[in-house]
């Protein structure tokens, strides 16, 4: 695996404008290049923010979605303004990328998708071209508000050999998503997540627990806040002395970047010494899991 | 010895050793002991669970054994308890201790080695549980059909062996209710590797319960380090999950915390985790058992609403679970599935995944 040092962002969300969010990618940029970071991973929402500002919604908002939702339902020029403000994003970052000679992977940009307006997650190399994008596969009822259409693939990216599988909006919350990018290989999973910081529970209960379930890394960026656990490196526990699973964690309320050397070597032994994906019982899956889904929402 | 020859023997060694179970002597004993006021009548919407961090104890007579079930279960359903939960291998290896020479034979003629002996897989454990597995089930359920029905009470009493008429063993967790019935089994799906090496087979079915108190399943152990049997339950309306669990190894919350807590955090449940605690064979048991929610229901947003006093040693707690509260967040997550992206991909990714569990299964079977 090429890739050894990543960073996790954690961001200072707010209503502002496409200069003001490239603005603070810079900043974090900066300290990923002083911190010898090869793969940074900002916060999840970063186009919806000027979507935010552009709709008037007041700079300190809580609960982006729910307070997007409100405001910007009804907006007429809503698609059109979303398309444009995400792709003045995007080409915004794509050059972040190439300046600071990065993989950069950023979260909440509404792109145009086969039917309609989606919520992808992208991952941008070093020279500044779109190495990959992700739709986001499960919707709440405020993104579905917005018209939102629903992704309905899942793949792995390569990045310098290190397949990624990356986790838009939510799609951390249902364990399929992660359970299907690391069966196609994924190696880590990169979440560009809107939580604030908060308590080690809270955080646990997002990636923490994918990648246990699939011994892989993970690279969770999320929303400043009080709590100590924000941005995080993650692997299976066996990896970390005190058996926490966390690698580097940031939290509070500036902005910051989590930053770790991964070691391939020893996620390599942990996987050998109990190897989760071959204890799988397939057989049981096939006969119940999907029927269960299909008689659940009958 | 082939295979036919040891099945054989296992056959009639195991039936000598039912006639010890003393059944009957047991249920005198359960009946004898001073009535405990039931617990409240379910009321559809709040229940109280009772968990016991059980010590891990040989038991040379069922009596002793009735006895230590006994006064668990009496504490908790004095609390109010209306489930009382059990660990993983309640029924199992705390009766291997009926067989007279049990470290001898496992130690290999060395008592003092039984314990490395079995996590090495190196004593002969599957041979043990085809001999015992007739005499532990007879007692096991002896007990705590009685138990149930005495305190009127539903008792997960945590997981015995079973054995087909192939000789594959396995374990398997017993639901009882207020009766003395017996109404939900629920096999072991995943082994954990020691188990695997010794030669256990894993189960093939996820089954919920429908009761008064609730939606109840009861997959074992490892079952919660894979999603898939959790989701299998809560798909099909368990909203009580319980985790009978037995971890050879001392309490660390990172690991524990990767098995049913995760799982209720993504398949909205409460969950319900009873461990098996202190040295058995020389083989120590540890953890911390608790009682979980999503995070939303929980008062420190923890996804804890009640632990044992302590890791590693016995304990009894009682936790009260509020139906009507969970019930909104279940029909949320539910709600926003995306079951046609599942079936585009699981399938046929479970199919490449586990080569190398059906050639170990095929290995087995041979």
């Amino acid at each position: 695996m090429a890739i050894s040092r990543v960073a996790a962002a954690l961001m200072r969300p707010s209503w502002c404008t496409t200069a003001e969010v490239l603005e603070q990618v810079e900043l974090l940029g900066d300290r990923a290049v002083a911190a010898e970071a090869e793969l940074l991973a900002l916060a999840g929402g970063l186009a919806w923010w000027p979507v935010g500002y552009t709709a008037g919604l007041s700079r300190d908002a809580s609960n982006p979605w729910q307070a997007l939702a409100k405001v910007t339902v009804d907006l007429p020029d809503l698609r059109q303004r979303c398309l444009e403000l995400g792709s003045r994003l995007l080409t915004g970052l794509m050059d972040v990328a190439a300046a600071h000679r990065l993989w950069l992977v950023a979260g909440g940009i509404p792109l145009p998708a086969e039917e309609g307006l989606g919520n992808a997650c992208v991952l941008l190399s070093p020279d500044g071209r779109l190495a990959g994008m992700q739709w986001q596969t499960h919707l709440d009822e405020h993104q579905a508000s917005l018209g939102l259409t629903l992704g309905d693939s899942l793949a792995p990216m390569d990045a310098d050999g290190c397949p990624m599988g990356l986790l838009a909006g939510d799609d951390h919350l249902f364990p399929e998503v992660a359970r299907i990018l690391c069966l196609q290989g994924a190696s880590m999973l990169v979440h560009p997540g809107t939580a604030s910081a908060g308590e080690r529970a809270a955080m646990m209960a997002r990636l923490w627990r994918d990648v246990q379930g699939n011994q892989v890394f993970g690279l969770e960026a999320g929303y400043s806040g009080p709590g100590p656990f924000g941005a995080a490196v993650l692997g299976p526990c066996e990896l970390t002395s005190d058996g926490s699973g966390i690698l580097a964690q940031v939290g509070g309320e500036e902005p910051s970047i989590a930053v770790v050397d991964l070691d391939w070597g020893r996620l390599r032994q942990v996987v050998e010494a109990y190897p989760i994906h071959a204890s799988l019982n397939p057989a049981l899956y096939q006969r119940y899991l999907l029927d269960a889904y299909r008689e659940a929402l009958r | 010895m082939s295979r036919k020859v040891e099945l054989a023997l296992a056959d009639v060694a195991g039936r000598l050793m039912a006639l010890r179970a003393q059944v009957r002597q047991v249920a005198r004993f359960l009946e004898d002991q001073p009535p405990v006021p039931p617990p409240p009548p379910p009321d559809g919407s709040r229940v109280r669970v009772g968990v016991v961090q059980l010590e891990a104890r040989l038991h040379r007579s069922p009596l002793s054994y009735a006895e230590q079930m006994h006064a668990a279960t009496a504490e908790l359903v004095r609390d109010g308890a209306q489930l009382v939960a059990f660990p993983e291998d309640t029924g199992s290896y705390p009766l291997f201790g009926l067989l007279p020479g049990l470290a001898w034979l496992v130690g290999r003629g060395k008592p003092d080695q039984a314990g490395a002996a079995v996590q090495g897989a190196e004593a002969p454990v599957l041979l043990l549980m085809r001999l015992m597995t007739r005499a532990v089930r007879r007692v096991h359920g002896a007990v705590f059909a009685v138990l149930a029905a005495r305190m009127g009470v539903h008792i997960l009493a945590g997981s015995t062996l079973a054995m087909d008429d192939k000789g594959r063993v396995y374990k398997e967790a017993h639901l009882y209710d207020p009766q003395g019935h017996l109404v939900l089994t629920q096999r072991k799906t995943h082994l954990f590797p020691t188990e695997a090496a010794w030669g256990m087979t894993p189960g093939d079915e996820i089954a919920v319960a429908r009761t008064p108190l609730g939606c109840i399943a009861a997959p074992v152990c490892m079952d919660h380090t894979y999603w898939e049997s959790v989701r299998i339950a809560w798909l099909r309306g368990a909203e009580i999950i319980v985790d009978p669990a037995a971890d050879a190894a001392r309490f660390n919350w990172g690991l524990q915390a990767r098995g049913v807590w995760s799982r209720v955090q993504e398949s909205p449940a409460y969950g319900v985790h009873a461990m098996m605690v202190g040295t058995l064979l020389g083989v120590t048991f540890g953890g911390r058992s608790g009682v979980y929610a999503p995070l939303a229901l929980t008062a420190n947003g923890d996804g804890v609403l009640a632990e044992a006093r302590v890791p590693d040693a016995p304990d009894l707690f009682c936790a009260d679970l509020d139906l009507d509260a969970l019930r909104p967040l279940r029909q949320e997550r539910l709600g926003r599935l995306n079951p046609e992206l599942y079936g585009r991909y699981l399938p046929r990714l479970y199919d490449g995944a586990s080569w190398r569990a059906s050639q170990e299964s095929e290995q087995r079977d041979v």
